[in-house]
This record gives C-alpha cells, structure tokens and sequence, in this order.
C-alpha cells in the first residue's frame, strides 16, 4: 500500500496537504515561507486557471445516444411483464402500472413511487383480477385517512375503465411527505 | 414522450383544472422508485438528467468523444438492468458514476494505449469567442489541448480520480464509493496526478 501514500516533502509536510491548503486559501506561516512548500503552490497555480477553463467547457453527448439506450430499454422487456386481458390479448405490466400512477398523481396533494400489479391466476372467462401495492407520498397537511381511500376508490374504477382489468384490492403505503414550503418532493 | 404513451391516452383525465406533474418536475426519489418497476419513462428522465455529467467524465477520462458516447450508452443500458439493485445507500449520481467509471475502465483496457483528442475535439473551441485577442485564444486552445495530452498519458486509476475530484468536484469519500479505492489511496493518486501534470504543464511558463 506504501505506492498509495503520498510521500512527504524534504521539509517533511505531506505534499497533498499543502496542495489542498493552497487550493482553500488556508497555508500557514510555515507553508508559505518553506521553498519544498512554494514549489507545490507553484505546480498548485501553475495548474488550477487551466483546470477550471477545462471545467467550464460544454460537454453534450449528442441525442442519439439516448434515443437508442431508450429503444434498446423497450426491447429488453420480458414477456413475464404481461398482464392477460383474454385469451389472446395482453397488456404490459409497466404500461397498466404507469396509468395507475396517473391516477394518483392526478389527484393533487399526492404522488405515486412504486406500483406493482400482480396477476396471480388465469381465468377463464375474463381477465383474472389483480392486486396492486402503491407506495405513495404525500403533501404535507393533507388528510391521509380520506385521501387514501379516495386512491383506492379512483384506482378500482380506473382498473375496470381504463385498463380493462377488474381489480381485487389494493394496498397504499404512504412512505414520505413533502412540503412545497421546503420545495422537497417537487 | 407523455403525449405518445398509451397509458396517458387511454385515461380519460381527472377532471377540470388539475393536471398530473409532468415527468420533468418529479423528485429523484420517486423516479427511481417507478423506473425499478420497469417505467421506460421515468428512467429517460433520469438518463437526461445524468447523461451530461456522465459523458463529461467519459470524455475526459477515455481522451475523445467517439469511445466516451460508447461507454455512456453502454453505461445507461446497465443503469437500466442494474436499477431494482439500488437501494439508496448512496446518492444515484454516486451510483451513475460508478457504472460509467466502470465502463470506461474496460474500454481503457480494450484500448490500451490511450488516444488522444483529436484536433477537431480540441479543447478550448467554446472559449475562442471572448478570450481577448486571437493569440491569447489560440494559446488557450493550445495549453487546453496540452493539458488534455498530459492527462490521457496518466494511468487510468489516477486520470479517473484526477476527473471526479477536479472537474466534477466529488470529495474523497464519493470518489472512493465510485471507484472502490480506499480514500487513502485516491488522495495518493490524486496527488500523483496532479504532480505529474504541473510537471508536464511546465514547458508553459
């Protein structure tokens, strides 16, 4: 490990330190005045003008990465993220998962972290029911007991209007609170 | 994106006067949250939020732009498999660097040597405009590109810490959390990096 310790001027001040001081603006009477310490304040101005212009330069990856990191993403979706609507309809999981959560986040006052939808048996008239957990969080200040409950209400109906899939139950887990005051949560 | 998605479409609206925050205006936290349920959206948001201060270390550390965009997709495709294994332990830029510095270590390692920015990705273009007079301009570019020379020269471990710590402005317990190193051993190769490019950057004065 010796290799990773940094070695000590001749005046016997540890090299990094007195770059780091020179760096804060805090070297003291020793440093400031020792020749083996000047000479790393001088490699410490030598560099640091430079090293901020490097810094400051604009680096922008051009759109196409990401548009195909995204399309490679949709690709890797597994099969087991269907949900069955009918004998030879399905629905992907994320996509039912994404419109419950508008529900929520539709609702003000709240907003929706994860949702699972879980399809546990097949049947054989009709989509089987699902269950959902939701974790959720909350503005500061708002009702919970009626807020929840509201949740749970607009979620079943969405489940039979939106998605086309009766739903069994769903548990809310409210998990955080934000306060717009705090400008957390935004 | 919002307006394309099925599940948007397909839900009728919650009623007058109350629209649902659009992805851009969402906490990290929650983001996070729907894209280990397999949200693609959510997990574009975050990819676009990251993906400058990812590629910027990219580019720093490999020398050019062409193997940095490279690591940087391959990065993000990771991020995305790897995402239900976050748990929050560390901050997700954290966790962003430390995919990105891993691909870029093994595109090091593919590479071997190191090239060089070339001169059309010369450092320095975005500064010509307002540096005074096109000498002092020219010479700006110049020690840029210099810097940029001695830096792609260091060993890969020390040019990673050099980046994180001088360009991106991480603190040594980040750096040591994104690259695996004891905090000891990233100061020593900071140290050393920093030692090996004042040296190099002397012809300059």
């Amino acid at each position: 490990m010796a290799v990773e310790q940094v070695e000590p001027l001749a005046c016997g001040r540890d090299a990094a330190d007195v770059w780091e001081h020179a760096e804060a603006g805090t070297l003291d009477e020793h440093e400031l005045s020792c020749p083996h310490c000047r000479s790393a304040q001088a490699d410490h101005d030598r560099l640091g003008g430079l090293v901020t212009r490097m810094a400051a330069e604009q680096l922008r990856p051009p759109p196409s990465v990401l548009e195909q990191v995204i399309g490679a993403v949709v690709a890797d979706l597994r099969p087991h993220e269907l949900l069955v609507l009918g004998p030879d309809a399905w629905l992907g999981r994320p996509t039912a998962e994404a419109a419950l959560r508008h529900v929520v986040d539709s609702m003000g006052g709240l907003r929706a972290r994860h949702c699972r939808i879980e399809q546990r048996r097949h049947s054989e008239d009709g989509p089987a029911p699902v269950w959902v957990r939701m974790t959720v969080t909350a503005r500061f200040g708002v009702d919970l007991a009626s807020v929840t409950a509201r949740v749970r209400q607009m979620v079943v109906s969405a489940g039979e209007r939106t998605i086309g899939i009766p739903i069994a139950g769903v548990d809310i887990h409210v998990e955080d609170l934000w306060d717009d005051a705090l400008g957390a949560g935004r | 994106m919002q307006a394309t998605d099925p599940a948007y479409r397909a839900h009728p609206g919650p009623g007058p006067g109350r629209l649902a925050p659009a992805r851009a205006e969402l906490d990290e936290q929650t983001l996070v949250a729907r894209a280990q349920d397999g949200d693609v959206h959510s997990f574009a948001e975050l990819a676009r939020r990251h993906q400058d201060a990812l590629f910027r270390v990219a580019v720093r550390v490999l020398g050019q732009r062409a193997d940095a965009e490279d690591a940087l997709q391959d990065a993000l495709i990771d991020a995305w498999r790897k995402i239900g294994t976050f748990r929050g332990d560390a901050a997700f830029s954290t966790w962003m660097y430390r995919i990105v510095t891993n691909r870029c270590t093994a595109v090091m390692r593919r590479n071997r040597p190191t090239v060089p920015l070339p001169d059309d990705d010369a450092p320095g273009a975005t500064l010509v405009a307002g540096s005074g007079s096109p000498e002092r301009a020219a010479e700006v570019d110049a020690e840029l590109a210099a810097l940029s020379r001695a830096l792609a020269d260091l060993p890969g471990d020390q040019r990673t810490c050099w980046v994180l710590r001088e360009l991106e402005g991480l603190g040594y317990a980040e750096i040591s959390h994104i690259t695996g190193a004891s905090e000891t051993a990233v100061r020593g190769r900071l140290h050393r990096a920093r030692t090996a490019l004042a040296e190099r950057m002397r012809a300059w004065r």
